[in-house]
C-alpha cells in the first residue's frame, strides 16, 4: 500500500507558471495534512497513443521535467506508460486506481484537466468519484497573463516561432534542451571559433526555427573528469556560461544535416560527453550561407557582439 | 484617457475624435460617468485590433456604502431599501469579502448595456420594467478592503473583463444582509495600462498615442524579414513550420513595428487584421 498523498497528473508539458501554481498546491496540502507529494505524468504525451497525427511536439521531454519538478517540491515523480490499456481506463477506473496504487487521499487539478478515455474526467465528475470515494479535490484556476490564460499550446505556439522571450514569461524560465556534447568535425576551432556539437535533438522534442541564437548552458555533470588521453580537466560547477548556437543545416560546408552546435563564451575545454542544459535567449538571425570563410568568420563575430549584448541585459 | 467623473465615456470619444480628425476612436469597455479613471482608447486602424484585448483584467478602486440599495446600484439611482449595518462585524466582513474572492455568476445591473432579448436592459429599465440581466460567469482575482469606515468600505479590485462594479458592491450588501451600492469608482489599471500613463481629453495629441503593438502584447510573436513584410502587409499568407495545435493568434513584426495579427493555417501563417502600411 502507497504511502497516503496528495496527487496531481496530467501530461504537465513545460511545467509552465500554470503547472507550478498547480505543483505549489499539491506541496501546500501535503505539507498541511502531511502526506506525500506525487506527480504522475504520462510518457509518451497521451496524444501520441491516441491520435498520433494530432500529438504536438514537446516543450519538455520526460527527462528535462525532473529538474523543475524538483525545484516545486513535489517527493514523488512518476512517470507512468501511456499504454493502449492505460488509453481504454475511463475516469472512474482511473480514479481508482489513483487510490490504490498511489494512495491518493486529495486530488489537485488543473482547471481545464480533462482526464480518462475522451477526456470524459473533468472537474464535475471527479467531485462526484471523489465523494463516493472519499478523497478531497481541489481546482487550481488558470495563470494569466493580462487575461489569458498560460497554456502549454500557447507557449508551443510562441517557441514555433521563435518568440523566445515572451515563452521564458509564461513558462517561468528559459526555454531549454538537455542534451549529450559529441565530437563535431572540430572545423570552428579551425576559423577561431571552437564549438560544441550536441547530439541530434530528439524528434519529439519541440524547436524553435533554425537560426542563431544567443544562449545560456550549463553544464550538468560537472567537476573533475579524466578524458581517455589521461588529461585531467575542470569544469564550472553548474554555473550558466554565455554562448550562441547554430541550430539548422549548415549551408557553408554543404551539409544539410540539422545540427545544434554552440561556441561558449569564456570557456575553452572539452566537453565530450558531458551533459549539457542550453537555454535559448533570443533569436539572432537566419541561418545563411556565405561566400567564403571570411564573409562567414566576420558575421559570427557580429553575432557574438549581439550575442553577448543580448545577454548582459 | 484619464476621463473625469461626469461626462459619459461616448462623450470622451467624441472629444477625442474632434481633437485628432479622426472618425475611427473606439474603447476597451466604458466607465459610467460617475466614475473616473483609465479609458483606453483604440484610434485609426488599431480600433481593428480592440478585441485582442478585449479580455484584458481591469483593476479600480472605490468606495461601497452599506445598508442602502439602489435601483442603479450606484449613487445616481433611487433609494429602493435600507436596512441596519450596525451588527455587522469585522470578522463577518472579511469573511464576506473572502468568499468574493475567485469566480462567480455575477447578474448584471439592471441599468446596464447588456441585451436582454435584442434590447438594453437600461432601455427597459427606464421604462419601468422589471429587468433581471442573465447572470454571467466573472472572476473576482484580488479583492481587498483598504479601509472599512462602516458604512463606507474602500476597497481596490482586480476583475475579469465583463465584470460590473456596481454588481459586486450590490451583491456584497446582500451577503452582509444589509443591502450596498457604489458610491465612488476610479479605475487603475485595464491590461498592461496604467492610469499613471492616461492624458486629460482636451489634452489629447497625436504624439500622446501609444504603439498599437501594446495591444497585442499578450501574444506570440513573429518576426518576418524585408521580403515577407511585403507579403504580410499586402495580407498574403506566409509558408511556415506546420505546428500541431495552432490555436493563437500570432502578432507578426518587422523589428519593432506591428504588421499583422495572423493565424497559422497548416503550414500557412495567415495575415487577418494588416495594420502596417506598404
Amino acid at each position: 500500500m502507497a504511502q497516503p498523498a496528495v496527487v496531481t497528473m496530467g501530461t504537465f508539458d513545460g511545467l509552465h507558471r500554470g503547472h507550478q501554481a498547480v505543483l505549489a498546491e499539491v506541496t501546500r496540502r501535503a505539507r498541511a495534512a502531511k502526506l506525500a507529494s506525487v506527480l504522475i505524468t504520462f510518457d509518451p504525451h497521451p496524444l501520441a497513443v491516441v491520435n498520433p497525427a494530432a500529438a504536438p511536439k514537446l516543450l519538455t521531454l520526460p527527462a528535462e521535467k525532473e529538474a523543475p519538478v524538483q525545484a516545486a517540491g513535489i517527493e514523488r515523480f512518476v512517470l507512468m506508460p501511456f499504454t493502449p490499456e492505460v488509453a481504454q481506463l475511463d475516469a472512474e477506473a482511473f480514479v481508482r486506481r489513483l487510490c490504490d496504487e498511489y494512495g491518493m487521499r486529495e486530488l489537485v487539478m488543473g482547471y481545464d484537466h480533462g482526464f480518462g478515455r475522451g477526456r470524459a474526467g473533468d472537474v464535475e465528475l471527479v467531485q462526484r468519484l471523489a465523494r463516493e470515494q472519499s478523497f478531497a479535490v481541489a481546482v487550481v484556476d488558470a495563470v494569466r497573463d493580462n487575461g489569458q490564460p498560460i497554456s502549454s499550446t500557447l507557449i508551443r505556439t510562441a517557441v514555433a516561432h521563435g518568440d523566445l522571450e515572451s515563452a521564458a514569461r509564461w513558462l517561468g524560465r528559459r526555454y531549454s534542451i538537455r542534451g549529450t556534447v559529441v565530437r563535431g568535425a572540430g572545423r570552428g576551432r579551425t576559423i577561431g571559433i571552437p564549438t560544441i556539437n550536441l547530439e541530434a535533438p530528439d524528434a519529439r522534442k519541440l524547436l524553435p526555427p533554425d537560426g542563431v541564437y544567443a544562449v545560456q548552458v550549463r553544464i550538468l555533470e560537472s567537476g573533475a573528469r579524466i578524458l581517455e588521453s589521461g588529461s585531467r580537466i575542470q569544469t564550472p560547477d553548474s554555473k550558466l556560461l554565455g554562448g550562441m548556437m547554430n541550430q539548422g543545416a549548415r549551408p557553408t560546408f554543404g551539409e544539410q544535416a540539422r545540427a545544434l552546435e554552440v561556441h561558449l563564451f569564456d570557456f575553452d575545454g572539452e566537453l565530450y560527453g558531458e551533459t549539457v542544459h542550453v537555454e535559448w535567449v533570443r533569436r539572432l538571425r537566419d541561418v545563411q550561407a556565405f561566400p567564403s570563410r571570411e564573409a562567414l568568420v566576420a558575421q559570427l563575430e557580429r553575432d557574438r557582439q549581439a550575442a553577448r549584448a543580448t545577454l548582459n541585459r | 484617457m484619464a476621463k473625469p467623473a461626469g461626462p459619459t465615456s461616448h462623450d470622451v470619444v467624441d472629444i477625442v475624435r474632434r481633437a485628432l480628425g479622426e472618425q475611427r476612436v473606439g474603447h476597451l469597455g466604458t466607465l459610467d460617468p460617475f466614475a473616473k479613471g483609465l479609458l483606453v482608447l483604440v484610434v485609426g486602424r488599431a480600433t481593428r485590433l480592440a478585441p485582442f484585448a478585449a479580455d484584458w483584467p481591469k483593476t479600480y478602486e472605490g468606495v461601497i456604502r452599506l445598508g442602502v440599495t439602489t435601483d442603479t446600484d450606484d449613487l445616481t439611482g433611487a433609494v429602493v431599501a435600507t436596512a441596519p449595518w450596525t451588527a455587522i462585524t469585522p470578522g463577518q466582513l472579511a469573511d464576506v469579502i473572502d468568499s468574493f474572492r475567485g469566480a462567480y455568476d455575477q447578474r448584471p445591473p439592471a441599468y446596464s448595456a447588456v441585451k436582454i432579448e435584442g434590447e438594453r436592459a437600461y432601455r427597459r429599465a427606464r421604462r419601468g420594467e422589471v429587468v433581471n440581466p442573465e447572470p454571467r460567469p466573472v472572476e473576482i482575482r484580488e479583492l481587498e478592503i483598504v479601509e472599512a469606515a462602516v458604512p463606507d468600505l474602500q476597497f481596490r479590485a482586480t476583475v475579469s473583463a465583463g465584470t460590473y462594479v456596481r454588481s459586486l458592491a450590490r451583491d456584497i450588501g446582500a451577503k452582509l444582509g444589509c443591502g450596498a451600492h457604489l458610491t465612488a469608482l476610479r479605475r487603475t489599471a485595464v491590461g498592461p495600462l496604467r492610469l499613471a500613463d492616461a492624458v486629460a481629453p482636451e489634452a489629447v495629441t497625436q504624439a500622446a498615442l501609444q504603439d498599437a503593438a501594446v495591444l497585442v502584447g499578450h501574444m506570440p510573436r513573429r518576426q518576418v524579414d524585408k521580403k515577407e513584410r511585403e507579403a504580410v502587409v499586402h495580407g498574403r499568407p506566409l509558408r511556415v513550420d506546420p505546428i500541431a495545435d495552432s490555436r493563437y493568434p500570432i502578432a507578426v513584426f518587422a523589428g519593432d513595428e506591428l504588421l499583422a495579427v495572423a493565424e497559422q493555417v497548416g503550414d500557412l501563417l495567415k495575415p487577418r487584421v494588416v495594420v502596417a502600411d506598404d
